[in-house]
């Protein structure tokens, strides 16, 4: 999840200041988009916030919305490198939500899986064995009951995700016929592979199309069955690469992979197990009582 | 977590409800008058309620949002949208039209932007989507401040069949709706 906001600071990087500021040149201000967030709830976690803190201590908004995207920039490679893990990780998904509802007007699927990414790792039993927090104080152990029940609210919701995206595809008749498949994948701007390629898989789009609303609404099923649980990780997993080659949704593509992977990896591939310290290292282990 | 995990469940099968109900599944025509009335339904006890629970309202919101679960997960379901494409028509004092694209940087610039154009037509709220084009040309006008009118133009982007698109035909753009804006720059 590090690196998911690292990659988000750099898809930003050009636009942060431009997109926050309220300025009058910018098409959707981010003073519009916190006044649609104020019709659900004024709770609700944005930037105008860090913003009017700032000019209470007399910082400009430019100001405040670089030291922002510093602290971003920050937690993410806090998180990557396993340092001060917890608070890195509470202060990531906190300035990550800030920014991506004080866009709310243009965000999409990424910025709501790296928002569940980051809400779950704030609850997550830190660090794993590469952290450098492990190398830091070894003594200290993951509590292992709550990475138990971390893991199974993501898994159940990671199904609850797939069965429901599966659902609404096939209640759509263009998801039997390959038109959606079709049009997902040559409207702009994700005709990353020119029309007239696809043109040439025509047949195949229907078997295409009904292919990922079966492998999703599939999923909640046929990945907790041991026989099958490999083939459809690696299916899914296999999906989200093409996603991401064929319609350049990159950034999408990569958390869903990591979501994946946290909530059914250690189950499907066993040595992540050692990753992330649930099999603990043998210097590690409670002492025979017998 | 069976709160969270309820509330995951809950907010999925709201949309998918509010789907069947705008008719953009394939499913019969009794079932579309039902999900219309559940959705009646919910709405109805809504307002009935949203003097009481306003502020657990509040709360279940912001908890929404903070979590990540406040909206479903029907990405690119049950229907592609046609893509949709927006044309500035700014008019000059002598009359003379200038035609501009929203600009965007790089992208993932782009990509935020084709989720706004995305979204715009879904405003229900007609007010809000006029203010949301009211700021949108405002930010031409900007760049064009002798402009004595500008006219958003959105339209959607018709993709051809496969069978056309493998003798490269190219999109075509048909109109959906536009906004006329007038400046007094005198």
């Amino acid at each position: 999840m590090g690196l998911q906001l690292l990659f988000f600071c750099f898809s930003m990087r050009r636009n942060w200041v431009s997109l926050f500021e309220s300025d009058p040149s910018q098409p959707v201000s981010r003073d519009l988009s916190e006044a649609v967030l104020n019709a659900q709830s004024h709770l609700i976690p944005r930037l105008g916030w860090f913003i009017e803190g700032g000019a209470a201590l007399g910082l400009n908004e430019p100001t405040v919305l670089n030291i922002t995207f510093a602290l971003l920039l920050s937690t993410g490679s806090l998180l990557v490198i396993g340092l001060f893990s917890r608070s890195a990780a509470v202060a990531g998904w906190f300035m990550h939500l800030c920014a991506v509802k004080s866009a709310n007007l243009m965000t999409y699927g990424v910025d709501n899986f790296t928002t569940i990414g980051l809400f779950y790792l704030v609850f997550a039993p830190l660090p794993d064995r590469f952290a450098l927090d492990y190398v830091r104080k070894k003594s200290r152990q993951p509590n292992h009951c709550m990475a138990d029940v971390c893991q199974r609210v993501l898994q159940l919701h990671i199904c609850i995700v797939y069965f429901f995206t599966g659902l609404t595809k096939a209640l759509g008749i263009g998801w039997w016929n390959g038109t959606s498949l079709w049009r997902s994948v040559t409207s702009p701007p994700y005709d990353v592979i020119p029309a007239h390629i696809w043109a040439t898989l025509t047949p195949l789009l229907p078997l295409l199309g009904i292919s990922v609303w079966v492998l999703e609404m599939g999923y909640p099923i046929f990945i907790w069955l041991q026989k099958t649980r490999l083939i459809w990780f690696l299916a899914i997993i296999v999906m989200h690469i093409a996603i991401a080659l064929t319609m350049g949704l990159y950034l999408f593509a990569f958390v869903m992979i990591v979501l994946n992977l946290a909530a059914f990896g250690p189950d499907v591939l066993p040595f992540l197990n050692k990753i992330t310290l649930r099999e603990l290292p043998a210097m590690l282990q409670p002492a025979n009582q017998n | 977590m069976y709160g969270h995990l309820f509330l995951v469940l809950w907010v999925c099968t709201r949309n998918t409800i509010l789907l069947v109900a705008d008719r953009h599944t394939a499913l019969p025509e009794w079932l579309h008058q039902s999900a219309k009335r559940t959705v009646s339904a919910i709405a109805e006890a809504h307002i009935r309620h949203a003097g009481a629970l306003a502020l657990l309202d509040q709360v279940w919101a912001a908890y929404e949002h903070a979590a990540g679960i406040d909206t479903g997960y029907g990405f690119f379901a049950p229907a592609v949208p046609n893509a949709s494409k927006l044309v500035f028509e700014i008019t000059y004092a002598d009359g003379h039209p200038e035609y501009e694209l929203p600009v965007v940087s790089d992208n993932a610039a782009g990509l935020r932007l084709s989720t706004f154009l995305y979204q715009l037509p879904r405003v229900r709220y007609e007010p809000l989507r006029e203010l949301v084009m009211r700021m949108v040309v405002y930010s031409v006008w900007q760049r064009h401040p002798t402009a004595k009118r500008i006219r958003a133009v959105v339209g959607f982007v018709s993709i051809p069949p496969p069978t056309a698109a493998r003798d490269l035909h190219v999109a075509d753009y048909q109109f959906q709706y536009a906004y006329d804006f007038t400046f007094d720059t005198d």
